[in-house]
């Protein structure tokens, strides 16, 4: 393997009624942030520089920019907005270039944090910067 | 569906139409969480807390009577403002609604090199209705009568939210705007939904109902010969 296109990335998220959605044609780019850890500043007198240690858990969060497309159930309007009123996390798939065998493949659990609506003259609507959070921890696999 | 333009989008507030003088809108539709990560865990872990919903949107400065400028600054101080943001234009097509609007800032730009420009930010109270749709679009009535029939598919049992928004309206037209619903398409079957207060000029109002919403809704109007009344009405099932 070597460099990967941006443009075989697969979304797939569950609505709050507990179906899988493939988001993937609607989404303009994906941005995701997976540290393992918060660094603890645990700099103490007598070091000439900063040390650092793990707080041990995971901070995960993700941020899309979609089209809008009010399709009823599929289409991402109707997935997100199912996700405002959630009352638990539900789950989350990312393939960050496409989802052939042995391609890496991320899930977790995640809670959609805000779902901006943009409408300007000469765009498509769009939903720019939907943030998800990630609850607790996930899982670096392959498909 | 499918892929939509922005250029059908339309932005109604407190009954002023600013659609045409305003080029981009934002709605950053957000939600609070907290982190309740215990001992034993391995990742964070959130609890849902409250919507924080807003309005954000950038127009050209105009000295219309009923322009962007003249809603803007009725609106300064006013902290219960209804907004209705259409995505389309036709019946049924997707839209969101917001109440309680308390106008956070309202900046006017003057630069030499270029037009006057507002740019104002609205804070909804409580959350937005996202998910209502276009039930009655924009138009001129000077006489009673239904608009088309929105057929949703399927009865619902958890009520419903109704947007109205009334652009002109006569000091004694006395326009009656309601949401009607029925079982068979209006044929034997109708019902009032939901009636908003009688409007005798510009005015705005958002009405809830709980309860059984059936499967087809329409909005029917009335006024008092002779009148001439521009609205529009967006509605959502809850």
């Amino acid at each position: 393997m070597g460099f990967e296109a941006g443009k075989d990335v697969v979304l797939k998220l569950t609505d709050n009624g507990d179906t899988e959605r493939t988001l993937t044609s609607y989404v303009l780019a994906l941005r995701a942030s997976f540290p393992g850890h918060k660094l603890i500043d645990v700099t103490t007198m007598g070091k000439s520089g900063h040390k650092w240690a793990s707080d041990e858990l995971e901070d995960n969060s993700f941020e899309v920019d979609f089209l809008f497309d009010p399709t009823a159930d599929t289409g991402p309007w109707a997935v997100l907005k199912s996700l405002r009123g959630a009352t638990s996390a539900k789950a989350f798939e990312i393939g960050p270039y496409g989802s052939v065998a042995s391609s890496v493949k991320i899930t977790g659990n995640c809670w959609l944090e805000n779902l901006p609506l943009e409408m300007a003259i000469g765009d498509m609507i769009k939903m720019s910067g939907v943030a998800f959070k990630v609850d607790e921890t996930i899982t670096i696999g392959a498909y | 569906m499918g892929l939509m333009s922005g250029k059908n989008a339309r932005v109604y507030i407190a009954g002023y139409d600013i659609s045409g003088k305003s080029n981009k809108w934002t709605l950053p539709m957000s939600r609070a969480y907290k982190d309740v990560t215990c001992m034993g865990l391995d990742g964070h872990k959130w609890y849902p807390l409250l919507y924080s919903d807003a309005f954000n949107f950038d127009a050209f400065y105009d000295s219309d009577a009923d322009g962007v400028r003249v809603c803007l600054e009725n609106l300064r101080g006013n902290t219960s403002a209804i907004i209705c943001f259409l995505l389309g234009t036709t019946l049924g097509d997707e839209a969101v609604g917001g109440y309680g609007a308390f106008q956070e800032n309202f900046n006017i730009s003057m630069p030499i090199t270029d037009m006057l420009t507002l740019a104002s930010v609205f804070k909804f109270e409580e959350k937005a209705d996202e998910g209502a749709v276009l039930l009655f679009p924009k138009a001129t009535k000077t006489s009673d009568g239904s608009h088309t029939v929105l057929d949703q598919s399927s009865a619902s049992a958890d009520g419903a939210v109704a947007y109205l928004q009334v652009f002109s309206c006569g000091g004694d037209d006395a326009l009656i705007v309601k949401v009607q619903h029925s079982d068979d398409n209006f044929v034997g079957d109708v019902n009032d939904l939901i009636t908003f207060t009688t409007a005798n000029g510009v005015t705005s109002e958002r009405k809830t109902v709980s309860g059984a919403v059936k499967r087809y809704v329409r909005v029917n109007w009335a006024g008092t010969p002779t009148y001439s009344a521009s609205f529009a009405v967006i509605f959502k099932r809850l």
